[in-house]
C-alpha cells in the first residue's frame, strides 16, 4: 500500500482554498502575458484582450482543475483515516516491539492458549457440528439391537429382523444392512481389500453418485444374479489402471468370479474404511434370527424425528419379542444419529479436553492481563503526558485495547498453526479410530471462532489494566507518586496469579488422573506373553472350503508348515487373537442346568489349533491342553478358562462336566486355562471357552506365532510362500505382532494422556511467569524497605524469608482453591478415565508438589535480588 | 504568427510539461514560454488546457508545487519534477523518439516498394 506521509493530513487544511489557489495561479498567468504585450509596445487594453483570447477558456480551466485537486482531495481524506488507523496500529506495534521479550512472551501464551481452544474447536467440530459428507446427512441413523436396555453393548442384528424391521416401519425412507468384512481378490497376486456387504439400499440411502458405472439394482440380492461389486476410486485406479478400465473388469474374489459394475468416490469409505461393497444375497426370512451380524443405516423420512422413530421401532420390536420368544425376548432395535455411531463414545473425552483448553486459555490470559498491568506502571507516566496534553480517555482506552487485540490477533495467527497441526492427533486422542469421510481441515466455522476468541480475548486481558490507566489522575502521576495505583494494581495483579495457579492445578490434577490410566492400562495382567508373538490372518473362501474336512486340513497343514519354520518355537490358529477388539460369543448351556428363556449364558469362544496356549503362553491350570489326537472323530471336548470354572463350579469340580456351545455341541471340559483379555484391555475377567479347530473348522483363523529373536514378522514372506503353495488363491493378511496390537489399544488413551500433560505443563509454565512477575514487581517495590531493613540489621536469610512468604501466601490460596476446582474435576473425569479413583490422595498431592515447586522456583530470582539489595543504594533510590 | 500552428497532442503536451520543468522550479507561465521558445513558435497551445494538464501531474506525483515568488515579486505556483517525473520523462522522450524516427523513415523511403 502507498505510504501516505504524515504531513498530508494537513490537506484539509488547505481543502477550503483549492478554488482559490487555482484563481490565483490563472490569474497570475494572464497578468504575466499581459505585461509581455504591454513591454512588447501594445496597449495594456489590447495585450489583456490577446492574452485572454490566447489563454482560451477561463472557465473551463478553472473547473477542470477543481475538479482534480478536489478528487484528489477526497481520496487523500480516505487514506488519511487509514493512515490513523495504521498509525494506532504502529503505535502498538512500536509499543510492542520495544518491550519485546515481554511481548512475545504474551504472544506465545496466547498462541498456546488460542491454539488449543481452535484445535479443540475444530476437531468437535468436525465429529459434533459439521455436516456428514452425505447429502441426507442429518437424516441418517443408525438402528442397534440393544439387550436389557444395556446401550453400550450395542448388538448387531440379524436378517430375519431387518426384513420385519423394513416390511413393519413407517419412519424411515429405507433401511439397509451392512456387514464388515474383508475380500481376497485374486489378481497377479491374491490381496486382501476391506468392504462391505450390504444390502442394494446402502448407497441409495447414503445418497452416493458413481465415479463411473452404476450403483447396485435390487435384482442383485437375488442369489440367481451375476455376482457383481463396487469399488473405490482408490482401489480401480491402483489394481484396475482406472476408474474406466475396472468398470466390466471380471475379478475373483474368494472363489467366485464377480464383475465391478460401479466406482464410487473414495469419500464414500462407508461405514468405516471400506473399499469394495458387494450385494447382499437375500436369505430365508425364516431362519437365523438370533444370529446377529448385521448392523444398520437407515434414512429418516423427511420431517420424521429420531424420537419418533425410535418409539415406533421399539413398538415393532415389542411385537417381535412376543412373535418370537427364544430370540428376541429383552431385545429392542434402539435407534440412534449415524454420527453417535462414530463419535458417540468421544463426547466425554473431547469434553474434558475442551475444559481442559480453556482453562489453557484463561490461565493465559490472565497471564497475559499480569503482564500488561506489569507494564502499566512503566507507562503510567507516557498515558498522563499524553491525558494531560488533552488526548481523550476513549482515545487512550482505544490505544491500549488496540495494542492488546494486536497482540491477541498474533497469538491467535500463531495458534492456527497450531490447530492446523493438531486437529487429527487430538481427534485420534478422544475417538480412537475416526472414519476416513470425517476429514479435520479449518473450515470457515473454525477460523470465524478463532478470530472472534482473538478478539475477546484481547479485550478480555486488555481491559482491566486499560481501565486503570485511564482513570489515573494524571496530576498525580506526574508528581511522581504510585500512590493508590500501585497498590490496586498489585491488588488484581496478585488475583490474577491466585486464578492461574488455581486453574493450573486443576489441569495438573486432571493430567495426573490420565496418565495414572495410561500406567494403570499398560500394566494389565494381559494372561498372555505377547512379546515374541506374530499375528497374521487367513481366510479361507471358496467351493474346496465348502467341505469342514477341507477346512481342518488347510489350516492344520500351513500350522504344520510354519511351525518347521526357522525360529519359530510355537505355531497356532485361533479365531480371534488377543486384544482382537472383538470376538464371538456363543449361546452356552451348561448339562444339567436350565435357564430361563432369553437369559441365556452367551460365552466368549475360539476355535483353537492344539499348540495355542503354549504360542500365547497361557497356563493351564487343571487338565490339559489340546493335542492333535482330539480330532473330528474323537469324542467333542471344550477347556474353559479359570473365570469360568469359578463362576460355575466354585467348588472346583469343572473338569469332565460337559458344557454345549453352540455351533460345537456339547463338550465334555478336559482343561481349565489362565483367563486373558480377548476383546480389550479395559474388559474384566469373564468366562471363556476353547474348542478344538479340528472338531468345528472355521474358515477364518488367526495364527498367532512365537518365534525367536527380535523380529518375530521376518517370517511373514515364508508364510506367504507357504500359504501360495497350499493354495495360489489364498491371502496372508493383517501380519502384526502381538506387541504392536496391544500398543495400538493404549496409544489412543496415552495420546489423550500426553496431550492433557502438555496442556497442564502450558498452564504451569505460564503460572510461573505469572508468579515471576508478580514477585519481581513485589520486590522492585520494596526496595527502599527492603534497604531499610539491612540497613538495621536484618539478616539476608530473613529478606529472602519475606519474599518467600509472600510467595507462598499466594501458592497457598492458589493451591486451596485448585484443589477444590481439581476434585470437582476429578470426579466428572474419573468416569471416562481406566482404573482410576477420584479420591486417590496421590493425585493431589502430585498437583501441590507441582505447584508449590513452580512457586518457589519463580520466587528464586526475585528473592535473591530482595537479598543482593545494597542498603546504601536502595535508601538512595526513594 | 505567419505558419499555421500545430495543435498538440494531449500526451505530447505531459511529455512537453515534464521538459520545461525538468531544469528548475517554474511556473505556468514560465512553462508556456519555454515551450514556445523551444519549439520556436511552432507548437502553439492552448494555454488554457496547460493548467489541467499541470494539475493532473501534480496529482500522478511526477511534478510537485509549492508557492513562491516570481521573478516580479508576485505571488506564484511553481511546480518542479518529481524523481518519478523524471524517469517518465526519460521513458515519455524514448518513445517519442522512437516513434518520430519510424515515420521519418517511412516518409523518406521511395513511394514504391520494389
Amino acid at each position: 500500500m502507498k505510504k501516505t506521509p504524515a504531513w498530508r493530513r494537513y490537506v484539509t487544511f488547505w481543502r477550503s482554498n483549492i478554488a482559490e489557489d487555482v484563481d490565483d495561479e490563472l490569474r497570475f498567468h494572464i497578468e504575466m502575458r499581459v505585461s509581455e504585450y504591454v513591454a512588447r509596445g501594445m496597449s495594456p487594453a489590447d495585450a489583456r484582450q490577446l492574452a485572454e483570447r490566447r489563454f482560451g477558456s477561463v472557465d473551463r480551466a478553472r473547473t477542470a482543475c477543481v475538479d482534480i485537486n478536489e478528487q484528489h482531495a477526497k481520496t487523500e481524506g480516505r487514506a488519511e483515516l487509514l493512515a490513523t488507523l495504521r498509525q494506532d496500529a504502529g503505535f502498538a506495534a512500536r509499543l510492542l516491539r520495544r518491550h519485546v521479550v515481554q511481548s512475545v512472551v504474551a504472544a506465545i501464551c496466547l498462541a498456546l492458549g488460542i491454539g488449543a481452544t481452535t484445535t479443540m474447536f475444530s476437531v468437535a467440530n468436525t465429529l459434533l457440528l459439521r455436516p456428514l459428507p452425505f447429502p441426507n446427512g442429518d437424516r441418517l441413523v443408525t438402528i442397534l439391537s440393544v439387550r436389557d436396555g444395556d446401550r453400550t453393548a450395542g448388538l448387531v442384528g440379524s436378517y430375519p429382523d431387518f426384513i420385519d424391521w423394513r416390511a413393519r416401519q413407517h419412519s424411515f425412507v429405507d433401511i439397509a444392512a451392512i456387514r464388515q468384512t474383508s475380500y481376497t481378490f485374486v489378481l497377479e497376486a491374491p490381496a486382501r481389500i476391506s468392504g462391505a456387504i450390504t444390502s442394494t439400499s446402502l448407497f441409495r440411502i447414503l445418497g452416493v453418485r458413481p465415479v463411473a458405472g452404476r450403483l447396485f439394482r435390487d435384482d442383485e440380492e437375488l442369489p440367481s444374479t451375476p455376482p457383481t461389486m463396487i469399488v473405490s476410486q482408490r482401489i480401480a485406479e491402483a489394481r484396475f489402471g482406472g476408474t474406466a478400465k475396472a468398470i466390466g473388469s471380471q475379478v475373483n474374489v474368494g472363489g467366485t468370479v464377480r464383475t465391478i459394475v460401479g466406482v464410487v468416490p473414495d469419500i464414500m469409505a462407508f461405514p468405516q474404511n471400506a473399499d469394495a461393497w458387494t450385494p447382499l444375497v437375500r436369505a430365508d426370512p425364516n431362519r437365523g434370527r438370533g444370529s446377529r451380524n448385521l448392523e444398520f443405516v437407515a434414512e429418516l423420512r423427511p420431517g420424521a424425528s429420531v424420537e419418533r422413530a425410535r418409539a415406533e421401532m421399539r413398538s415393532i420390536s415389542d411385537a417381535l419379542a412376543k412373535e418370537y420368544k427364544d430370540s428376541n425376548s429383552n431385545i429392542v432395535a434402539y435407534v440412534d444419529p449415524l454420527r453417535e455411531r462414530f463419535v458417540g463414545g468421544a463426547r466425554v473425552g473431547l469434553f474434558a479436553m475442551a475444559a481442559a483448553s480453556i482453562l489453557v486459555l484463561l490461565v493465559a490470559c490472565t497471564n497475559v492481563a499480569g503482564l500488561q498491568l506489569a507494564r502499566a506502571s512503566a507507562r503510567a507516566r507516557e498515558i498522563a503526558v499524553r491525558t494531560a496534553l488533552g488526548a481523550a480517555r476513549g482515545r487512550v482506552l482505544r490505544q491500549l485495547l488496540t495494542e492488546s487485540v494486536l497482540l491477541s490477533v498474533v497469538g491467535g495467527t500463531l495458534g492456527v498453526g497450531l490447530a492446523l497441526a493438531g486437529g487429527k492427533t487430538v481427534a485420534t486422542a478422544v475417538a480412537g479410530a475416526v472414519p476416513a469421510w470425517m476429514t479435520f481441515s479449518l473450515d470457515p466455522r473454525a477460523l470465524g471462532f478463532t478470530l472472534v476468541v482473538s478478539m475477546l480475548v484481547g479485550i478480555a486481558f486488555g481491559v482491566a489494566p486499560a481501565l486503570q490507566l485511564s482513570r489515573l489522575q494524571p496530576s498525580d502521576v506526574l508528581r511522581g507518586g504510585r500512590g493508590a495505583f500501585g497498590a490496586s494494581r498489585a491488588r488484581l495483579q496478585n488475583a490474577f496469579v491466585v486464578v492461574q495457579m488455581a486453574l493450573s492445578v486443576i489441569l495438573v490434577v486432571g493430567a495426573t488422573l490420565a496418565i495414572e490410566s495410561v500406567v494403570r492400562l499398560q500394566n494389565v495382567p494381559l494372561g498372555i506373553d505377547p512379546h515374541g508373538v506374530i499375528t497374521f490372518r487367513v481366510s479361507l473362501q471358496g467351493q474346496r472350503y465348502e467341505s469342514p474336512r477341507e477346512r481342518a486340513a488347510v489350516i492344520r497343514e500351513l500350522d504344520r508348515r510354519v511351525a518347521a519354520m526357522p525360529g519359530v518355537e510355537v505355531s497356532a490358529a485361533t479365531t480371534y487373537s488377543p486384544i482382537a477388539g472383538c470376538c464371538s460369543q456363543f449361546g452356552t448351556q451348561i448339562e444339567g442346568r436350565t435357564v430361563p428363556p432369553g437369559k441365556e449364558l452367551m460365552v466368549t469362544g475360539n476355535l483353537v489349533t492344539p499348540g495355542v496356549f503354549r504360542a500365547l503362553r497361557i497356563p493351564v491350570l487343571r487338565g490339559r491342553e489340546f493335542t492333535d489326537a482330539d480330532g473330528p472323530d474323537a469324542p467333542q471336548v471344550v477347556i474353559i478358562n479359570e473365570t469360568f470354572a469359578k463362576t460355575f463350579w466354585p467348588s472346583g469340580d469343572a473338569i469332565g462336566h460337559r458344557i454345549d456351545t453352540g455351533g460345537g455341541g456339547m463338550g465334555t471340559i478336559v482343561g481349565i486355562v489362565g483367563d486373558i483379555k480377548q476383546a480389550r484391555l479395559i474388559d474384566p475377567p469373564e468366562p471363556q471357552f476353547y474348542r478344538a479347530h479340528a472338531q468345528d473348522p472355521w474358515d477364518r483363523m488367526t495364527f498367532t506365532v512365537r518365534v525367536s529373536g527380535d523380529n518375530p514378522a521376518r517370517i511373514v514372506p515364508d508364510v506367504r510362500r507357504a500359504l501360495h503353495e497350499i493354495d495360489p488363491t489364498l491371502a496372508v493378511y493383517g501380519a502384526v505382532t502381538l506387541d504392536r496390537t496391544i500398543e495400538e489399544t493404549v496409544s489412543s488413551k496415552r495420546l489423550f494422556g500426553g496431550l492433557f500433560v502438555a496442556l497442564a505443563m502450558i498452564a504451569l509454565f505460564l503460572a510461573a511467569a505469572g508468579v515471576y512477575a508478580v514477585m519481581s514487581f513485589y520486590v522492585g517495590q520494596r526496595i527502599p524497605e527492603i534497604g531499610l531493613r539491612v540497613a538495621l540489621g536484618a539478616e539476608r536469610r530473613r529478606v529472602i524469608a519475606l519474599v518467600l512468604r509472600r510467595s507462598v501466601g499466594i501458592a497457598v490460596v492458589g493451591g486451596m482453591l485448585g484443589l477444590a476446582g481439581g476434585a470437582v474435576a476429578a470426579r466428572a473425569l474419573a468416569h471416562s478415565l481406566y482404573g482410576v479413583d477420584a479420591a486417590e490422595p496421590a493425585v493431589y498431592v502430585v498437583a501441590a508438589l507441582a505447584l508449590a515447586t513452580i512457586a518457589v522456583l519463580a520466587t528464586f530470582a526475585p528473592a535473591r535480588r530482595a537479598s543482593a539489595v545494597d542498603p546504601m543504594v536502595a535508601l538512595r533510590t526513594e | 504568427m505567419s505558419e499555421p500552428s500545430i495543435e498538440v497532442l494531449r500526451g505530447t503536451l505531459d511529455l512537453l510539461i515534464l521538459k520545461a520543468v525538468s531544469w528548475g522550479p517554474t511556473h505556468g507561465y514560465g512553462v508556456a514560454r519555454w515551450i514556445e521558445g523551444a519549439t520556436n513558435d511552432v507548437l502553439q497551445i492552448e494555454e488554457g488546457s496547460l493548467y489541467p494538464a499541470l494539475h493532473r501531474l501534480e496529482v500522478r506525483g511526477w511534478i510537485g508545487s509549492e508557492w513562491g515568488t516570481s521573478e516580479n515579486n508576485r505571488r506564484a505556483k511553481f511546480y518542479t519534477l518529481t524523481p518519478k517525473g523524471r524517469a517518465q520523462l526519460r521513458l515519455e522522450a524514448a518513445t517519442w523518439t522512437r516513434f518520430a524516427h519510424a515515420v521519418f523513415a517511412a516518409l523518406e523511403a521511395p513511394p514504391q516498394p520494389s
